[in-house]
């Protein structure tokens, strides 16, 4: 008899494999210390002194320890952390005991010992299972918000920060030839079968460390050293790269697997760039599933009690952590591998008993038990648990296997652990996230996977092996057939593996007591008892799917890993029918909780999207550009160089344009070359309007339409030669039109010998646009002639400098999109800076400055030009006022179908331009247009899609879709905004406010 | 007379302006990723149009005296350049900026054979070696960069976030990125902040 040791807590052992004795650790829970090592999880720590209180249930905050020791774990759910790294429900059996670990229990005050709202256990027999739906109903609808919020204070588990999470998380794509996922028996077999092969292998453990299922070995046991000799051989492979700490989340399209790969405790350094956590993308040629099988409790009243806890994880905590978690215990089982558990145990220096269901057990066993010192019971159960905070006493009566009946005298033994076994049931979430639902086995009791994908592949007890030679066997065969698909071959047997016990047991239900006292739980962490269950089928919610949203079993942060079966199979017999034809739910991801930083990775704050910067970009930021997101692009909204604030800078700006000359940074327009013998045709077939007998050196502005006749962007397009042209598009549209042009010439007019290249990275752009830009046009290229007559507007010039910019090629384009006189300067990108800063100088005699976003969107709304607010994705040439823009003289993509019936309606609201007639405040983007005499409610009559102050005209305008378009001029309409609270009388008027005839940038 | 404020205009800015060139070595004081990162003296996309690959492949060919690559993600080296085969009908030449061979080119690739389009400016290089080189890419990068999946002297179109990226493998641990410069400045940020956990020193190359 072992005796425990100084140091560690007094429920230590001599055993405990896995800890490291000379690195002790001090975690802290609810500001208490306790002693451990390096290697035990908390739960281990906590246990070692003999802690088994953690936490106090979902609903009826009944006491709660610690059950299981791995991520199956229902109630020993703590907080982690302080402040901004707080993070609730995380299972204690999981966590690794490190230095400066601090901890809180959760859903209890002021303490778990002491808990006021245990109240609400004496409520029970109110708060079953769908009381939500009887209760908080009345007096009036809008009642159950008012009780919501009082429920919520009373109910869940931890608490969440809400500040900025400061940690870093990351993502990795991998690509396993073979990717091993579970390190017990099996999956060591396979992933050295598939490394032997030749395979590079990926082998994922969701511990933090290899073994899976061995690590309830003893030290110096056949089944601990096959595991060593497993990973030493893995490792010579040199062709294995093993992941601990990661956990195989889901199962996806494509052979892909998420894996989310937490860092060594204490190693996570944000500033340094060390994530704490990496979400591994990983795409394989063979994915093997070694995910094993969860015990399963049983059913008895109290079993929820502190000091009840699953007979595997009983031996884990001996073995692995060397911790008793008990000194006088139970064990109650229907299955042979509880035996291990009870005589490790007992040779711990535990006084142990050990009840078997089962009334024929193997002698060799028996004996061996007898040997350690277990005093064996058989046809023997536990119906009930005893105690509040701990167990005290358990109750013992006969049973009888074929009945499932107990018997009525009930014994009472004194006991501080309750060791349950009800025997196992396989993992079978990944595989079933593919929708391949999976199949009852009645000689295993359990459902098993219902097939595999191709590519994918099952071992061990999770395809319902039940020896440890059965799980290394089918782990080897497995793959042998992953690796076949990688065009490998594996020659050799499986590893041998010794003789071990089988996990074989016949399920039973419920185990009653002739007189109970307490509830039997089913779902430990949401607090769902059998008389819930049956409460469900009562009252007709007897679906699987029914049965889960009625009682909530299974929805917790446990998924159900320890509930699940047990109440399919009570839903069964209550409904006489087999478990396999009451199914299961379905089975979606993560397997286990996911910190949404992982899925995030590296995409927030800085990083959250690509950030696109024009070659001015710097120039901005130096000159008071206030930058504002435009897609990817950052672009200089406004100037505070020209005004204080937003409202002050743009009038100002656009005042530079109209009475002066001001510059503008247009880069982000996207920019296509359009080449060959037939581009001419594609740009004529393309767009609406002619572009066939476009001239060499002009340029002409153009609309294309979607197939079904919908606008879907306006740009400028200029020939550079017979066979090259210079598409301009928005710079929203910018990707969308390259891409209708790629599949319009790969798909749809595959002879046309055209060929299409984005060159928006290449040049830079500028805008300069105002009555004196030719001042500052001919200052700037005094080698070039800007008269009238050789550049035209519309017309087009390429030039290589001289002087300051000698050999700097430009593009010159004379447009317009503010309405005044105005030239488009492209330069390449590298050289677009030294343009940019050469126009400014040579433009300061004539007073230039820059104008921004802001003021430009005013310029052209006082034109009228119509940019995305108008071409909306719903809104046809007809409705912009642009239908003359259509040839009648050939055929272009999107011609056939604008003339459907919905699109050339006369009630469609179009393009007309807007006068405030009250305040002169601009009236909002988006308000509802309704005629004098309408109702302000519903639909309205269109809506105003663009919307300033204009200088020019003496008061706020906007342009706006309406019903009857430009035939209502004159008239006064009404635009509301109900969001706003605001309405504002409007006068309709001609969508344009300033030179209609175009005299400001002709001539 | 010479204005002094023309004769200090740059004529070049490279978009990688703005990141510091230095070591940011990690927790252990390594540098496990190097980085180099410049503009490109030049870039020709050279592309014709459904079917006429071949065409274009053979005017390729007599204007480089070389063989061209035989399918999209090979690469042949030619004293213009880096010739990259970056689809059926396309190819990239990373040119070493010598005019003549260029000017050969243009000649032989006319309007009837295909289309030759400078993008020297829209294309910035970053150079990335060092032993974790290949975990930074893997972390921004869905592509298998495993030695016969992805072999020496080939290229890759990939991308991060979105944004395309050309991956030119030179050597086992060694890659070239050609990134859009639009996208460039902030590219360069990202493999940077991604390579910090294992050290990062950055080289302006321009």
């Amino acid at each position: 008899m072992s005796t425990a040791l100084p140091g560690g807590g007094a429920f230590r052992t001599a055993a405990g494999r896995r800890i490291d004795r000379d690195a002790p650790v001090t975690i802290h829970l609810d500001g208490r210390p306790y002693s451990g090592f390096a290697g035990d999880t908390v739960a281990a720590t906590l246990l070692a002194h003999g802690r088994h209180l953690l936490g106090r249930s979902f609903k009826y905050h009944r006491p709660r320890g610690i059950l299981a020791a791995g991520v199956e774990e229902p109630n020993a759910l703590l907080t982690v952390g302080t402040g901004a790294t707080t993070e609730p429900n995380i299972a204690a059996t999981v966590l690794e005991a490190h230095n400066g670990l601090v901890l809180r229990t959760q859903n209890a005050w002021p303490s778990v010992a002491f808990d006021l709202m245990s109240v609400t256990s004496l409520l029970s027999p109110l708060f079953v299972a769908g009381f939500y739906y009887k209760t908080f109903m009345g007096p009036t609808r809008k009642a159950w918000m008012f009780y919501e919020h009082f429920i919520r204070k009373a109910a869940g588990l931890g608490q969440a920060t809400e500040l900025p999470d400061p940690d870093r998380y990351d993502w990795h794509h991998g690509f396993p030839e073979v990717l091993v996922v579970g390190s017990g028996p099996a999956g060591l077999s396979a992933a050295l079968g598939a490394a032997r092969a030749g395979a590079d292998v990926t082998l994922v453990e969701q511990d933090f460390e290899p073994g899976g299922s061995l690590h309830g070995a003893a030290a110096d046991s056949a089944g601990a050293n096959w595991q060593a000799q497993l990973l030493a051989d893995l490792a010579d492979t040199g062709r294995v790269t093993l992941m601990t700490r990661a956990t195989a989340f889901g199962l996806y399209d494509g052979n892909t697997v998420g894996v989310i790969e937490r860092t060594a405790p204490r190693l996570a350094d944000a500033a340094r760039g060390v994530p704490r956590q990496r979400l591994h993308i990983l795409r394989a040629r063979s994915i093997i599933m070694a995910c094993g099988a969860l015990e399963r409790p049983l059913l008895f009243a109290g079993n929820d009690r502190p000091g009840v806890m699953l007979s595997g994880a009983v031996g884990t905590y001996v073995q692995r952590y060397g911790v008793m978690p008990g000194k006088r215990a139970i064990f109650n089982t229907n299955n042979d591998a509880a035996y291990n558990d009870a005589i490790a145990l007992a040779r711990a220096g535990a006084q142990v008993h050990l009840a078997d269901l089962r009334s024929v057990v193997d002698p060799a066993l028996l004996q061996q038990a007898k040997q350690a010192g277990v005093e064996t019971l058989l046809a023997t159960a536990v119906v009930q648990a005893r105690g509040a905070h701990r167990v005290h006493s358990c109750g013992l009566a006969s049973f009888d296997a074929q009945s499932g009946q107990t018997g009525t005298a009930v014994r009472t033994l004194p006991v501080d652990l309750v060791a349950m076994s009800g025997g196992w049931t396989p993992s079978v979430h990944l595989s079933s996230h593919r929708s391949i639902k999976p199949l009852y086995r009645p000689d295993l009791c359990s459902f098993v996977p219902g097939g595999f994908d191709g590519g994918h592949f099952g071992a061990g007890s999770m395809v319902g092996t039940q020896t440890l030679a059965a799980a290394v066997q089918s782990g080897w065969d497995a793959a042998r057939q992953a690796v076949q698909r990688c065009g490998r071959e594996l020659t050799g047997e499986a590893p041998a593996a010794g003789a071990h016990i089988s996990m074989a047991f016949a399920s039973v239900g419920p185990l009653r007591s002739p007189k109970p006292v307490d509830k039997t739980f089913v779902d430990f962490q949401n607090d769902v008892a059998i008389e819930d269950i049956a409460l469900a089928h009562r009252e007709g919610y007897q679906s699987v799917e029914h049965l889960k949203r009625y009682t909530t079993m299974g929805m917790g942060t446990d998924q159900g890993k320890t509930s699940n079966l047990n109440a399919l199979a009570l839903m069964a017999a209550r409904r006489g029918l087999g478990v396999a034809e009451v199914g299961t739910t379905t089975f979606r991801p993560p397997y286990t909780p996911a910190t949404i930083g992982t899925l995030a990775g590296r995409s927030v704050r800085a990083h959250l999207a690509p950030v696109r910067r024009t070659a001015m970009h710097d120039w901005h930021l130096d000159n008071g550009g206030v930058m504002m997101e435009a897609g990817y692009w950052m672009r200089p909204l406004w100037y505070r160089s020209q005004g204080a604030t937003l409202s002050q800078a743009y009038k100002a700006e656009m005042d530079t344009v109209r009475e002066g000359v001001g510059i503008a940074d247009v880069s982000t327009l996207g920019k296509i070359a359009v080449h060959g013998p037939d581009a001419a045709e594609f740009l004529n077939r393309v767009y609406a309007n002619g572009f066939a007998k476009l001239p060499v050196g002009r340029a002409r502005y153009g609309f294309m339409l979607r197939e079904d006749g919908i606008v879907m962007d306006d740009g400028t397009t200029s020939r550079l030669s017979e066979t090259e042209f210079f598409m301009t598009t928005t710079t929203a549209q910018a990707a969308r039109v390259m891409s209708h042009l790629e599949f319009l010439l790969q798909v749809v007019w595959t002879s046309l010998r055209v060929a299409v290249a984005s060159v928006s990275d290449q040049w830079a752009a500028m805008s300069l646009a105002g009555p004196r830009v030719r001042d500052v046009m001919r200052a700037a290229f005094p080698e070039l002639d800007f008269s009238n007559e050789a550049l035209p507007f519309m017309g087009v010039h390429d030039a290589t400098l001289s002087g300051a910019l000698a050999g700097v090629q430009v593009r010159i384009i004379r447009l317009t999109f503010s309405g005044e006189m105005a030239y488009e300067v492209y330069a390449p990108t590298h050289h677009g800076r030294a343009v940019w800063d050469h126009l400014l100088h040579s433009g300061a005699p004539a007073g230039i400055k820059p104008y921004g976003l802001e003021a430009l969107g005013s310029l052209r709304i006082e034109k009228g030009h119509v940019v995305g607010s108008e071409m909306d994705g719903r809104t046809t040439l007809d409705d912009l006022g642009a239908a003359k823009m259509a040839s009648a003289l050939k055929p272009f993509w999107g011609d056939a179908l604008r003339r459907s019936e919905n699109l050339v309606r006369t009630d469609r609201p179009t393009l007309v331009g807007l006068e405030a007639l009250d305040a002169n405040e601009p009236p909002n983007n988006g308000a509802i247009l309704f005629f004098a005499d309408d109702e302000v409610r519903g639909h309205g009559r269109g809506h105003i899609t663009s919307t300033t102050y204009s200088k020019a005209v003496g008061k706020a305008i906007a342009l706006g879709l309406l019903q009857g378009g430009t035939s209502r001029v004159g008239q006064t309409v009404i635009a509301a905004s109900p969001v706003h609270g605001r309405q504002y009388r409007l006068k309709v008027v001609e969508p344009c406010f300033l030179d209609a005839e175009g005299a400001r940038y002709r001539g | 007379m010479a204005d002094p404020t023309i004769a200090q205009l740059r004529l070049v800015r490279s978009p990688f302006e703005g990141h510091a060139a230095g070591r940011k070595p990690n927790v252990h004081g390594h540098v496990g990723v190097l980085l180099g990162a410049g503009t490109l003296p030049s870039v020709l996309l050279l592309s014709t149009w459904v079917g006429a690959g071949a065409g274009l492949e053979a005017a390729v060919e007599r204007a480089l005296g070389i063989p061209a690559p035989g399918r999209s993600g090979l690469t042949t080296p030619s004293s213009a350049g880096l010739l990259m085969r970056t689809g059926p009908e396309e190819f990239m030449l990373i040119g070493s900026g010598q005019a003549h061979a260029l000017a050969a080119l243009r000649q032989a690739v006319g309007p009837l054979i295909g289309t030759v389009i400078d993008l020297s400016h829209a294309r910035c290089r970053i150079c990335l070696t060092g032993a974790h080189g290949r975990t930074v890419l893997g972390k921004l990068f869905a592509l298998d960069l495993r030695e016969n999946s992805f072999p020496v002297g080939e290229v890759r179109l990939s991308g991060t976030h979105h944004v395309p990226c050309t991956l030119h493998r030179r050597d086992a641990d060694a890659f070239d990125l050609y990134v859009l410069s639009t996208y460039a400045w902030d590219q360069l940020a990202t493999l940077m902040d991604a390579a910090l956990e294992y050290g990062v020193a950055l080289e302006h190359l321009d």
